[in-house]
């Protein structure tokens, strides 16, 4: 490999931990770099040791800053190996004055233990204790310790560097991370005790003992999620530790980078000769770092600029926990430096390029955007962002340049003093080979354009401020006006799904769960979380109380809730810090109307909003992954949620048969699968009786085959039998033992048609599978629905809610019904009727009675069928009387009430098992149960059927009982002689017509009917009881009329010269009798019969009309020769 | 001390409510039930005259037209011609239902408070079958009047009703030919279909329709108010082809329905065709349109 002309130090890139570093230990030596702040550390601690009782610090410094090199370092100081000590101690020739004083402070003759322990996520004072029993080389038990109480660890550890003073000059405890163990408090709801006691036994122990926390912020600030209270007691640990800054100078970064960036001779040589110019320049602008033009020409080709810059980059925010000097240095990140190196100085070329701003701007542009505008520099950014973009829409290259360099001294040079004065822009650029009056007028045209502004206080062009608010300071208030008693929970309404895994691939049926966070307990809460799920809902809620209080109440109705994981989490500080910021990011953009208009907040604002979204949601997750989590008192062992989901879930469906099938085992199975669904459905219709329901063609595999040998004859669903091939109604033992599940899914489906004891919607059907302990999915219910349906034919009945908006029965499965199971299953229904022994007999009965053969296949339509008919093909009028009795015939009383209801309910009917096991002992007043039942009720329904079918004739027999008594006749030869007389004399047309349709009656040329037609003035399909009644009277009437005209014919076979006279009453037994004679014309004017008129009118006139008409009949009827009504 | 109850029971011409007063004769025949129509002056002939018919059933009916409100014979102010112009020319619509309260609820108030100024309770009887479970009667009075609906209790549905007709000597209403409901001609309930055959079979009530889209001394400029709704004049069905268009789709609907009708498995031969009673389910809508005949609950 060929050695490249540049090349990074790689031991700078990745960090040190103190407890590894120990092979080694010369080269660390020579390449620790003992700068001025590292001295300061080594001084400031010395001296305390000498002269004070203080012996715990703390050394806070940012992320990667060297923090725990000089740890390392120091403790090779102290070592008790003499030549580590000695070889370290020359190192401190380069710090004058501390070489001698060091050593003598610390009067080192033996040397010190070192305990070096990284704190990490776990209690810390059992991990600092087995640290310190490994160091000091004691034998413990691992359980034993980790068992232990604080208090128990403080004990111990006071008493195993007691044990020490014999062997050492001292202990010195180093523990690195530091803060990661003050997290775990804080995250534990633990105060700080713990290192206020081991600041204690530092101060106390009977041996020297050095404590050094190493962390990157102040205590107080770990503690800055808790309440005042908390974050005061915080601070008042931390003074028992001296606090240590850790924060190397630009000087110092200098010499670090430089350090780290190895050059062959060749390279450097041309580099310095190529820039020293360029160097010069620049420092002759920034008097202050006039000193470090050494350092500087060792971190070319970083162009020096950048160098400077670099430092101070280092220690911002957003670069903590981050990336550091080294970060950059080292990563092969788009843009970095790494980059520009294996671009620019290859093994056979190189062109002496810089690494300059612009490249420097566009790599924190590409790498660190999104966290710089989330971090406390992000309104600087985003204005240097803005100029930018603005100076790039209107100018050159060089004026975006420009405006690249003085975003950067803007926003990161301020503090140090390094302002872009014009004098320094200008050198710059000229330096880099720029003519004079080309940067002075791209200066002059950003200046004009606001891209950039003079500030007379600083001499010098700073980015233009596009924006006066500055989010960063609201959000600090709105946080602190807020975070007490503020609703955080909402924000966190993000609900995950949690997918049961292993549950999914044992049964194939996907479910979710989802997860909650919640501070209260409200009842519609609880309310949702007692639902029965369906499939294609979560199933489960894994719930997160946020306070202890909450837990308690919610275990206390823990067991109400079957599909609930309860969680108990250790704090859930972080999360809602970030909740709070989130929700004062919310407020602030809610309240502040001047945001609005200033684009750079605008943009500051949603990137913070969306980071902190971000944030929560990361948080959220922890705190679901490392809850506690129970189910029905069983609590889980800390694993992830599809996995206790999972186990969830098989205890919940334990009753969900396992269908390895992604086509159809889904809640929304695809457009193709539904086609498969649909076609499978239809060939168990019509197949159903056919091997392999007729997908026997072995050359074409048609999805719907896949389903019908994966779901139902695998599944013991379709098999033969001895009654042939069938969806079998009682599964074989063999059958049940290779699928009890299915079998256990089958025989509740009928438990459940025939538990209803009513119709229900196949729809009901699906809702009950998909719910626990079943949980089917969508596609399978259908396959399954009907098959048990299939299964059941012949015991239930099935009903379609057809265009009449009723459901009804219908004969069996077919098509349409089949689309609605699949497609409207609210509008499928099924009955189970369950033929009880009774009703065995009912039927064979009434089979009997009816249709005159028992044992028919399809009996209860058949009986029902039956029954309709006869009531329908009564005479019209029969199915609408009510009954009353209009016609006095002996021993007739018209239609009785159970007859009419019989009647009403079989014009209605339309569902066959209803009508028969229902309706009519209901109809009957009969009980269902009753063992005689069927004895009773075919005889009352026999009864039933009979009076109505005689109505009619007894209708009849009513009008020809008119005829008999008022014609006082038989129909027969007699009558139609009569009837002829009549006809041939009447006048009227309907004495004529009834005459003559007499004849016909008795001839049986017509039927009696058209006799009463003619009286009630109705053909007979309109018949109703009024027409009858009517004309029961006409016909009364036309018979007297027939009479009438029949007397006058009797004594009317004369000449012309006398008038017939005749006489018709009845005697006291209501017998006609009729009295007949003759008159002579020519007598109507007689004086004797006028005179006779005179006597006996006047003889009458004092007596009542009606005594009168009873003189007279009395006179006549004597007078006249009674006539013989048979003759 | 028995407590003084007025059965009443309201006709509205149509089948259910007839059905109900010959029902509740046959099977509550011991109760003096006061039957009432409120006649609003625009009923199609038909009606009245099967109102008559029922009269000769039932006994005395009381008509509650806008003379008996007044209670001066041929004052007539509460027609529809003289309330609409107190309404401003806006034609009553599915919105603004005031016909229904000018002309049906309001005489039907002013009746039975003469009972219950009497201290009568009021025992109102109201059509509807045990197959309609989502209607109910939704314009609601504050008085003293409990609704009772025998049907429901009794479980009598749709095809029980033309039997309960039949079985006294009344067939259905004739409009039932052409047309889903009783009421006033110019409901505007209607569909097209029976605004057409509403122009067939009565011609001058069509005109007398149209003459109310016109208002009397309507002044409004702009928009008209039109029964079939905004831009529709009746007029527009005078079009033979937009005549032909209805038709058209009226057979389909027709059509539609038939096919998706269940025979009924009991009866060996077909039944005959849709008929317009079932014009309703024909176009897929709950009984009435939503346009329930007041039940005065």
């Amino acid at each position: 490999m060929t050695q490249l002309p540049i090349n990074i130090n790689q031991r700078y890139k990745s960090s040190t931990r103190i407890d590894t570093n120990q092979a080694g230990f010369k080269p660390f030596i020579d390449d620790f770099i003992l700068h001025g702040t590292a001295i300061n550390i080594l001084d400031t601690i010395s001296q305390d040791f000498a002269g004070s009782a203080q012996r715990a610090y703390t050394l806070t410094g940012p992320y990667g800053s060297g923090k725990s090199t000089i740890a390392l370092y120091m403790s090779g100081l102290l070592s008790k190996r003499k030549v580590e000590r000695d070889y370290a101690t020359q190192k401190l020739h380069q710090a004058h004055g501390l070489l001698d004083n060091f050593s003598s402070r610390f009067n080192i003759k033996r040397g010190w233990e070192v305990v070096k322990h990284v704190c990490g996520l776990e209690a810390p004072a059992n991990a600092i204790l087995i640290s310190i029993y490994n160091s000091l080389n004691i034998e413990f038990d691992l359980d034993i310790v980790k068992a232990f109480s604080d208090e128990q660890c403080l004990d111990e550890i006071k008493s195993a560097l007691s044990a020490q003073h014999t062997k050492s000059d001292g202990v010195l405890l180093l523990l690195d991370e530091m803060g990661k163990a003050l997290d775990y408090q804080s995250r534990s709801n633990k105060d700080l005790y713990l290192f206020q006691s081991l600041a204690d036994i530092a101060q106390q122990a009977s041996i020297p003992v050095l404590l050094i926390g190493f962390l990157h912020q102040s205590f107080s600030d770990y503690a800055k999620n808790k309440d005042v209270t908390a974050q005061k007691e915080w601070a008042k640990v931390q003074g028992r530790y001296r606090d240590l800054s850790f924060n190397p100078s630009i000087d110092e970064s200098l010499i670090l980078v430089g350090d780290s960036i190895e050059k062959d001779a060749k390279v450097t040589s041309q580099l310095e000769s190529k820039y020293k110019n360029l160097i010069t320049h620049i420092l002759s602008s920034f008097k202050e770092q006039s000193r470090n033009e050494a350092a500087l020409i060792t971190t070319l080709p970083l162009d020096p600029l950048v160098s400077l810059l670099l430092g101070p980059i280092s220690r911002r925010r957003f670069s903590q926990n981050e990336r550091s000097l080294f970060g950059f240095l080292a990563s092969h990140e788009k843009l970095g430096f790494r980059e520009f190196l294996s671009e620019n100085y290859t093994a056979s070329t190189s062109h002496l390029e810089l690494y300059q701003p612009e490249r420097l701007w566009d790599y924190l542009h590409h790498n660190l955007h999104h966290l710089i505008v989330t971090s406390p520099d992000s309104k600087a950014w985003l204005e240097g962002c803005d100029a930018i973009y603005r100076a790039s829409q209107k100018g050159s290259a060089l004026h975006v340049s420009i405006t690249k360099v003085i975003a950067l001294l803007t926003i990161f040079g301020f503090q140090h003093h390094l302002h872009a004065k014009k004098e320094f822009i200008t050198s710059y650029f000229l330096a880099r080979g720029l003519k004079k009056s080309v940067i002075t007028t791209a200066i002059a045209e950003l200046e004009s354009w606001t891209v950039i502004i003079y500030r007379q206080k600083h001499d010098a062009l700073f980015v233009y401020q596009g924006s006066d608010i500055d989010i960063n300071n609201m959000v600090i208030e709105q946080i602190e006006s807020i975070s007490h008693g503020v609703d955080w929970i909402n924000v966190c309404d993000i609900p995950q799904n949690v997918l049961a895994t292993a549950h999914y691939h044992k049964v194939g049926t996907m479910r979710w769960a989802k997860t909650l966070l919640i501070n209260k307990i409200d009842p519609e809460l609880i309310t949702s979380l007692k639902k029965e799920p369906l499939t294609g809902e979560s199933f489960l809620t894994f719930l997160l109380p946020v306070n202890h209080e909450v837990e308690k109440e919610l275990s206390l109705i823990a067991k109400e809730l079957p599909y609930t994981a309860i969680g108990e989490t250790l704090s859930l500080e972080p999360l809602k810090s970030v909740a709070i910021e989130l929700i004062a990011l919310n407020k602030i953009e809610k309240e502040e109307k001047k945001i609005a208009h200033d684009l750079i907040a605008k943009s500051e604002l949603a990137d913070r909003t969306l980071s902190a979204m971000r944030k929560i949601e990361s948080e959220l997750n922890l705190a679901f992954r490392h809850a506690k989590w129970t189910y029905k008192k069983t609590t889980f062992k800390p694993q992830p949620l599809p996995v206790i989901a999972s186990s969830i879930a098989d205890d919940i469906f334990h009753s969900c048969p396992a269908v390895i099938n992604e086509l159809v085992n889904r809640s929304k199975p695809s457009g193709s699968a539904n086609s498969a669904i649909r076609k499978l459905m239809y060939a168990m219709l019509e197949k159903g009786n056919v091997e392999d329901l007729g997908f026997n063609d072995v050359k074409t595999f048609p999805p719907e085959k896949g389903l019908y040998l994966s779901c139902l004859k695998s599944k013991g669903w379709h098999c033969q039998t001895d009654e042939g091939f069938v969806f079998p109604s009682s599964w074989s033992d063999e059958s049940i033992k290779a699928n009890p599940s299915m079998h256990n899914l089958w025989q509740d489906g009928v438990k459940f048609i025939e538990s209803r004891g009513e119709m229900l919607t196949i729809d009901e059907l699906y809702t009950h599978w998909m719910k626990p302990p079943f949980g089917l999915t969508a596609g399978l219910c259908r396959i399954y629905a009907l098959a048990l349906l299939k299964s059941l034919e012949g015991q239930v009945a099935f009903y379609d809610f057809d265009s009449t908006k009723q459901f009804i029965f219908i004969p069996e499965l077919d098509e349409e019904l089949v689309t609605k199971i699949y497609k409207h299953p609210t509008e499928a229904g099924v009955r189970y009727f369950k033929i009880s022994e009774i009703q065995t007999h009912l039927l064979d009965t009434l089979a009997k009675a009816t249709i005159g053969s028992a044992d028919a296949s399809d009996a209860v339509l058949a009986i029902a069928k039956h029954i309709v008919k006869i009531v329908h093909t009564l005479p019209a009028w029969v199915k609408k009387t009510s009954g009353e009795n209009f016609y006095q015939t002996k021993g007739s009383n018209g239609l009785t009430k159970e007859a009419r209801t019989f009647r009403n309910k079989v014009i209605a009917a339309n569902d066959p098992y209803r009508l028969i096991l229902e309706d009519l002992p209901t109809i009957f007043e009969l009980d269902k149960n009753d063992a005689e039942l069927d004895e009773k009720l075919a005889q009352r329904l026999k009864g039933a059927i009979e009076e109505l079918s005689a109505q009619h004739d007894m209708l009849l027999s009513g009008f020809k009982q008119i005829i008999i008594d008022n014609l006082d006749a038989q129909f027969d030869e007699e009558l139609i002689k009569r009837c002829e007389r009549v006809a041939s004399v009447a006048q009227r047309p309907n004495v004529k017509e009834l005459a003559t349709r007499l004849i016909k009656y008795i001839n049986d040329s017509a039927t009696f009917e058209l006799i009463i037609n003619l009286s009630a003035t109705v053909p007979e399909r309109n018949w109703t009881d009024q027409h009858l009644r009517s004309g029961l009277d006409e016909l009364q009437n036309l018979c007297i009329q027939f009479r009438r005209i029949e007397s006058f014919n009797n004594v009317g076979n004369s000449n012309g010269e006398s008038q017939p006279l005749a006489l018709i009453t009845t005697d006291n037994e209501g017998q006609y009798l009729e009295f007949s004679g003759f008159v002579k014309s020519s007598l109507e004017n007689d004086n004797e019969v006028k005179s006779a008129i005179d006597d006996i009118t006047s003889s009458l006139a004092n007596i009542s009309k009606e005594k009168q008409l009873a003189t007279l009949t009395s006179i006549l009827s004597s007078m006249m020769n009674q006539s013989d009504m048979e003759s | 001390m028995t407590k003084k109850i007025k059965h009443v029971l309201g006709l509205s011409g149509g089948k259910d409510s007839s059905a109900l007063a010959l029902y509740v004769k046959e099977t509550r025949p011991d109760l003096d039930i006061e039957y009432f129509f409120t006649d609003t002056g625009y009923e199609l002939p038909e009606t009245n005259d099967f109102v008559d018919q029922l009269e000769e059933k039932l006994g005395y009916i009381h008509r509650l037209n806008d003379s008996a409100q007044n209670n001066i014979q041929g004052r007539g102010e509460k027609t529809f011609k003289n309330l609409l112009k107190e309404h401003g020319n806006y034609l009553p619509s599915q919105r603004d239902r005031w016909c229904t309260i000018q002309m049906k609820l309001k005489p039907f108030e002013r009746w039975v408070d003469g009972f219950i100024s009497e201290g009568y309770k009021i025992k109102n009887y109201v059509g509807i079958r045990a197959d309609e479970p989502g209607r109910t009667g939704y314009m609601t009075i504050e008085k003293p009047i409990e609704s009772i609906f025998p049907f429901r209790e009794d479980g009598i549905v749709k095809s029980d009703i033309v039997n309960i007709l039949q079985r006294n000597g009344l067939e259905l209403p004739e409009y039932y030919d052409w047309r889903s409901r009783s009421g006033c001609t110019f409901c505007f309930y209607q569909r097209k279909i029976e605004w057409l055959k509403l122009m067939e079979k009565h011609p001058d009530k069509f005109e007398e329709a149209k003459t109310f889209e016109k208002g009397e001394g309507n002044t409004v400029v702009g928009e008209k108010f039109y029964w079939m709704g905004q831009g529709q004049p009746l007029e527009s069905l005078e079009n033979p082809e937009v005549q032909q268009r209805i038709l058209d789709h009226h057979e389909k609907k027709v059509e539609r329905f038939n096919k998706k009708k269940r025979r009924n498995a009991l009866l060996s031969d077909s039944e005959g065709a849709c008929e317009f009673t079932d014009l309703d389910e024909i176009y897929d809508e709950a009984e009435g349109g939503g346009a329930c005949v007041t039940c005065y609950k």
